[in-house]
């Protein structure tokens, strides 16, 4: 995908009524002569045309988005785009090892780091596990997958077990893989929509021509909290359970905070590569303090100098960093050694 | 795309734009006091609320411009300009409006904010109201989860809130699927409640001003024996499932009184695994840490540990991994639960799956029984199955329903139907007469009545010429036949009678299998495919199959129906449809295709030896429900296959081969779960042997377990004489490989290194089983180092033969053993073999043990699948040296006071010891010390510290895996 279209689909993920809002914020325009009748993938796509007609307009817009965006992957995406505009690309040289990640913070997680390249080379069992406790960054590891996917030419759809629902899983699986899957049947149970599906999925992923560019890693997310559906949480496990016995064609599974599974044995979820993730300690903010140091300035930071920053970043944060605010504070005050 | 303006243009205008997200207009705060006590918000619609000057409104703009940077969109909402504050700017603003006592002010700011639940739920946490957590729907539970999450540590009183929510959800799942089966239809089964209280131990919830204190009558199940289980136990259908989920609810999802905490385990699901009955114990931790505060840490921290002795556990070399049945598990779950001050109820149901695998199955999961019960005499144990075991209990046998119940029942099905009162008592009661009181019969009766009509009914025979009720069975297949026969379509009826011969149908069946037979006049596939449209409208009829999108009967109705077809459609046409089906089949390569296959050619009655080669690992699940249909040769022929123990009778006629491949099956379940004495009775119930046994392999393996290594000795000696003749290098390989560890176990290293040389002039070049292969090695090389120093050289060389085959293929350098050591060269493991290894883990922890400090590769993947288990306290010094040396090298050279590690560690003070190390091992043992160390292993950057500290650290984990080794070899009987 062109850091163009993956900028598309990031937007695309908006409703109508949300783009609108957002375009005003940005340039202080209407969308009226665009939303009518229209697809909403249709409209962003007419919308960016439009926008780089009047250049200053296009990068007002990724600019804005790019400081403001309601998600990192908008923010991410809008940075890259932005760069090809300004003709200063994004280079990339090992995804694995990036330490911002779409314009956040990518702190601690070397074994992370190391299982996801392993996942991508595996030939069989391509599922990867992470667990850990609550504000351990699990949910914040999607960045990283995202951001390799994208450089490796891997579609990655990511899905929030706790906030969907499994027809809403099934359809976002369809949009976003471009999938023909079109009998669906919605009054159907959740059960048997998810075999229904399963075995859609199963049959177009074996098929000899399944197009490349359908590679895709779907990520799971919130597996383990006891508020996300039992029904979605079958789904993921079903999913992963089809992948470590068939060995799906062109599809990587991850799973963010792996609970208890009922759909998946003992021995199956053995064979997934499996990641134990702790919470973030003050000596992995020091550590990563001076791994951008090293990289900006090709020298370790000087240790006196290194523990002051360390203790200006962690001033007023409760420890263990183990809240959500202080987790999002510290990642605010990380952004200014970038 | 290409800027057709000048960079400083740019620039110039970039700057212009002013944007600077670091700060925050005082109008913006405004916003955010009225948006953060809104659920959501549309922003063109919101008021501003100021903490000084109360509502602001806006003459100029409407609405809230710069909500973007601090708003998330609502998801999966395909319309409305919907969002919510981002919850850490939620929070900083709801402490605001606290802190000043406005918040209920803000709340009024915006009256147009509409009254949808979630606000609604939002507004009685604000407004610190009481909320009925007991009441709400689970959907509800999760948002108002999320809501405290917003105010947590703000708002007085929601610390309570927040945990009667986290208690409430996972019990609204634990409970969900008993509210499907016990609806407003359950109807009845008083006595069989009270009886069910009565052995729990627990007044009926219906029995009124009964306080909590006086609930649940204490008394202690020392034992199985003397305490049996309840065994709820009748026909499939009749309802025992849902007798157990109406207790359940009945007795713990009751606001008023103390519940009843409960397990409820069903062996038909995935997660429970009767070839590993610690899995029981495993789930039973699960459910019961959501129900019981007090022990849920415990209880979770026990499943963690099964969930890792599972992972490390080697199914191929069971005697290096052999634990005696739970002997951590049972006594700690024991411990645990019985500190619960009520009973705890555990349910097995389906319990005839463990029934139908075998009395050596019954054995293993009724001793795990007797043990958990002497563990924790509160515990209340109910099994529920289709028919009686061989073993002490205390049985209610679940029949039909009284007469007053079933006419409750009717009454209740019928009511969507428009007629009389008096209509339908006259037609409940007709139904009675017809069918009688059994709830599967009456439900089947109840589906024809409200389809078809009550004359339909009438037409079926139920009763014999002389007015008796025929079997159950016989009056549910012809009430079944009713709805078969109800079908309009005159194709569909044909292929599904007499079409159910195949168990799966799908286009292509229809038309290349079933259309001769069936007489269907069906010549293309587009045909076929309308026609199975439209069977699969039949929703009574058929269900979709699992794994694929083919049609399945019921298969407990199939079976009935069976019966009846054979009688009643011509032979030849029953067998053509197999020959069909055979044919179809087999020119077809998935497991799916090759389970019908063996379906048919066993029901077509073909020689099992033959079948044989058409088996595939994986076809077994799909045949288990056959079993039952075939003639005696061909069930203990697939006996054997599944892994079922036939009855003893039927055991006797079993040949020599087959019976030695059913009790190897049998010995290898009791050698699994930790009965070693009970295997080797198995083994010995016959003293022959065949050349090629397996018995003769596992009989080694558990005189080893057992310590019985003269016995052993003997054993292998006569095995290696038998197959001396049989021309099998691979099998006279295992013998050997078991010969030389059985002279291991005796201490005699000069005899085992004879084996074990011998054993390696089988090997073929290259090795044709890699596994295999490394076992021999890693075993010579851990021979030679027992022997010492003067054997190195020798041992060198093996340690390349093996590393040879470990390696990266594409990795060709001349292997140089200094290199490794000192790491100037990384040693990368073939993908392919590390993916094996994961399942052989005994093999791993050998290789990691004899050669983990010149292959990093391994140990990363030991500790990660099988942790560090440290066992002893030598082990403990062993690792606390090295942690403390590794962290005196992080404070000599760095920015910690105390070293980066034992900040890490949580251990404080000036100086820290050895001492300090050793009890930070002895309070984080298992799962905990497995995950510091592997984190801390990958995050502390390798620039920090010397290559020396970190070989020795390592060094000492390898080490560890070493010692582990040894005891696995030389143990007998814990």
């Amino acid at each position: 995908m062109t850091v163009r279209e993956l900028f598309e689909k990031e937007l695309s993920r908006f409703n109508k009524n949300q783009l609108e809002s957002i375009v005003k914020s940005a340039i202080d325009e209407k969308l009226d002569h665009l939303t009518m009748a229209n697809t909403i993938p249709k409209i962003v796509t007419e919308l960016l045309n439009e926008l780089e007609s009047e250049q200053l307009k296009i990068i007002r817009f990724l600019i804005y988005l790019r400081e403001f965006g309601p998600s990192t992957e908008i923010r991410g995406t809008a940075i890259n785009y932005l760069g090809e505009w300004l003709g200063q690309p994004v280079l990339v040289q090992d995804p694995y090892t990036e330490l911002v990640v779409f314009g956040d913070p990518f702190a601690d997680r070397q074994s992370f780091r190391d299982k996801l390249k392993s996942l991508f080379n595996a030939q069989y069992n391509r599922a990867l596990a992470t667990k850990g406790p609550r504000y351990c960054g699990r949910s914040h590891s999607r960045i990283l997958v995202r951001h390799v996917g994208q450089q490796i030419g891997v579609n990655v759809v990511y899905i929030d077990l706790l906030t969907s629902t499994v027809g809403e899983i099934i359809d976002q699986l369809v949009n976003e893989m471009q999938l023909t899957i079109n009998k669906r049947d919605p009054l159907a149970q959740d059960a048997t929509k998810t075999k229904d599906f399963l075995e859609k999925f199963r049959g177009i992923s074996q098929n000899q021509f399944f197009p490349a560019n359908t590679r895709c890693c779907i990520v799971f997310d919130h597996h383990d909290l006891p508020e996300t559906l039992p029904s979605t949480r079958e789904f993921a496990e079903l999913m992963i359970k089809d992948q470590l016995e068939n060995s799906l064609r062109n599809v990587w599974v991850v799973m963010l905070g792996l609970g208890t599974c009922t759909q998946i044995s003992q021995v199956d979820i053995s064979k997934m590569i499996a990641v134990d993730l702790l919470r973030i300690e003050p000596a992995d903010i020091e550590a990563y303090i001076n791994e951008l140091h090293v990289k900006k300035n090709q020298q370790p930071m000087d240790p006196g100098a290194l523990l002051k920053e360390k203790q200006k970043i962690l001033d007023g944060l409760s420890l263990p960093l183990e809240t959500l605010d202080s987790m999002t504070t510290m990642s605010a005050r990380l952004h200014q050694y970038f | 795309m290409q800027l057709t303006i000048s960079p400083e243009e740019v620039q110039k205008y970039i700057d212009s734009l002013q944007l600077d997200n670091a700060t925050e207009s005082s109008i913006d705060i405004d916003y955010q006091n009225a948006a953060c006590v809104l659920y959501w918000f549309d922003p063109e619609e919101l008021h501003p609320f100021s903490i000084e000057q109360g509502t602001i409104l806006h003459t100029e703009k409407k609405g809230w411009y710069n909500f973007l940077r601090f708003c998330d969109p609502v998801p999966n909402r395909s319309s409305g300009n919907w969002w919510q504050l981002r919850p850490t700017i939620r929070r900083t603003a709801v402490q605001r409006l606290h802190e000043k006592d406005k918040v209920i002010q803000a709340l009024d700011t915006n009256n147009n904010r509409g009254a949808f639940e979630e606000q609604k739920l939002y507004e009685c946490v604000l407004r610190n109201q009481t909320i009925h957590i007991n009441d709400m729907p689970r959907q509800m539970l999760v948002k108002l989860s999320s809501i405290v999450d917003w105010v947590t540590g703000i708002l007085p009183g929601i610390d309570e809130t927040s945990r009667q929510i986290n208690r409430a959800i996972p019990m609204a799942d634990l409970l969900m699927p008993m509210h499907r089966l016990a609806n407003e239809s359950f109807v009845g089964r008083k006595n069989e409640l009270v009886q069910l209280a009565q052995y729990i131990g627990i007044t009926p919830i219906s029995s009124s001003a009964i306080q909590s204190a006086t609930r649940f009558i204490t008394q202690l199940f020392v034992s199985i024996d003397k305490n049996p289980p309840f065994l709820i136990y009748g026909p499939g259908g009749v309802g025992k499932s849902t007798l157990l989920a109406k207790f359940i609810l009945d007795n713990t999802n009751s606001s008023d009184t103390e519940p009843l905490p409960f397990a409820y385990l069903d062996i038909d699901k995935a997660v429970i695994d009767l070839e590993w009955p610690e899995s029981f114990v495993m789930e039973a931790a699960s459910q019961l840490s959501t129900q019981c505060p007090e022990q849920s840490k415990r209880l979770i921290e026990l499943k963690e540990e099964l969930e890792r002795h599972r992972w490390g556990f080697d199914s191929i070399e069971i005697s290096k991994s052999y634990k005696p049945s739970a002997s951590y598990a049972i006594p700690n779950f024991g411990i645990i639960v019985g500190s619960v001050k009520t009973p705890v109820l555990l349910v097995i149901d389906t319990f005839e799956e463990a029934q139908f695998l075998g009395e050596d199955v019954v054995d293993v999961v009724w001793k795990l029984l007797a043990d958990l019960q002497k563990a924790a005499p509160n515990l209340r144990i109910v099994i529920a199955g289709r028919s009686q075991v061989k073993k002490s209990v205390i049985e209610l046998h679940l029949t039909e329903l009284s007469k007053d119940e079933s006419r409750e029942l009717l009454r209740k099905g019928l009511a969507s139907l428009n007629m009389s009162d008096s209509n339908r008592d006259s037609i409940v009661d007709e139904i009675i007469n017809m069918v009688g009181l059994n709830p599967m019969s009456l439900r089947l009766a109840l589906t024809i009545v409200k389809d078809q009509g009550i004359d339909k009914l009438k037409k079926i025979e139920t009763k014999t010429l002389f007015f008796i009720k025929l079997r159950e069975e016989v009056v549910q297949a012809r009430l079944y036949g009713r709805i078969l026969a109800h079908i309009h379509d005159d194709e569909v009826k044909k292929l599904a009678y007499p079409g159910l011969i195949v168990r799966r149908i799908n286009p292509e069946i229809i038309l290349t299998v079933l259309s001769g037979p069936c007489k269907l006049e069906i010549k293309s596939i587009q045909q076929a495919e309308k026609l199975f449209n439209k069977l699969s409208d039949e929703a009574s009829l058929m269900s979709q199959e699992e794994k694929s999108n083919a049609l399945v009967h019921r298969s407990d109705v199939r079976k009935l129906m069976l019966e009846d077809l054979k009688s009643k459609v011509p032979a030849e046409t029953i067998r053509s449809i197999h020959d069909l089906a055979i044919e179809f089949y087999s020119k077809k390569d998935d497991l799916i295709s090759r389970t019908e296959e063996i379906y048919h050619r066993l029901s077509r009655g073909d020689d099992p030896k033959l079948i044989g080669s058409r088996w595939l690992n994986g076809v077994e699940p799909g045949l288990r429900t056959a079993l039952e249909e075939l003639p005696v040769d061909a069930r203990i022929w697939l006996s054997g296959k599944l892994g079922v123990t036939p009855d003893s009778s039927l055991m006797k006629k079993a040949g020599l081969q087959k019976w030695e491949e059913i009790a190897a099956r049998t010995a290898q379940r009791y050698l699994t779960n930790g009965d070693a004495n009970k295997a080797l009775q198995v083994m010995r119930e016959r003293t022959e042997r065949s050349p090629l046994s397996p018995l003769y392999r596992l009989e080694l393996e558990t005189l080893r377990v057992l310590g019985l290594y003269d016995e052993a000795s003997f054993v292998a000696a006569e095995a290696l004489a038998a197959v001396s003749g049989a021309d099998s290098p691979a099998f006279t390989s295992v013998l050997l490989l078991q010969a030389t560890l059985v002279k291991e176990g005796q201490g005699n290293l000069v005899e085992a290194l004879e084996y074990i040389k011998e054993t390696e002039k089988l090997l073929t070049d290259p090795p044709a089983d890699i596994l295999e292969a490394l076992r021999i090695y890693v075993t010579h090389i851990r021979l030679l180092r027992k022997k010492g120093e003067a054997e190195d050289r020798e041992r060198s060389l093996l340690i390349k033969k093996m590393i040879q085959l470990i390696r990266r293929k594409d990795d060709t350098d001349d292997i140089n053993l200094n290199d490794l050591i000192t790491k100037k060269k990384v040693l990368q493991v073939e993908s392919s073999v590390l993916s094996s290894l994961r399942s052989n883990p005994a093999l791993l922890q050998e290789l990691v043990a004899e050669s983990g400090k010149i292959v990093p590769g391994l140990l990363d993947n030991a500790i990660d699948w099988l942790g560090i288990d440290v066992q002893n306290n030598l082990q403990k010094d062993l690792l606390a040296k090295a942690f403390n040396e590794w962290n005196n090298e992080l404070s000599s050279f760095s920015k910690s006071k105390f070293g980066e590690l034992a900040e890490r560690a949580g251990i404080k003070g000036e100086g820290v010891s050895v001492n300090d190390w050793y009890q930070f091992i002895a309070d984080n043992t298992g799962q905990i010390l497995t995950r510091n160390i592997q984190h801390w292993r990958r995050e502390i950057s390798v620039s920090d510290i010397k290559n020396q500290t970190i070989n020795n650290f390592d060094k000492a984990l390898v080490d560890i895996f070493r010692s582990n080794v040894d005891m696995s070899i030389n143990k007998s009987v814990y």
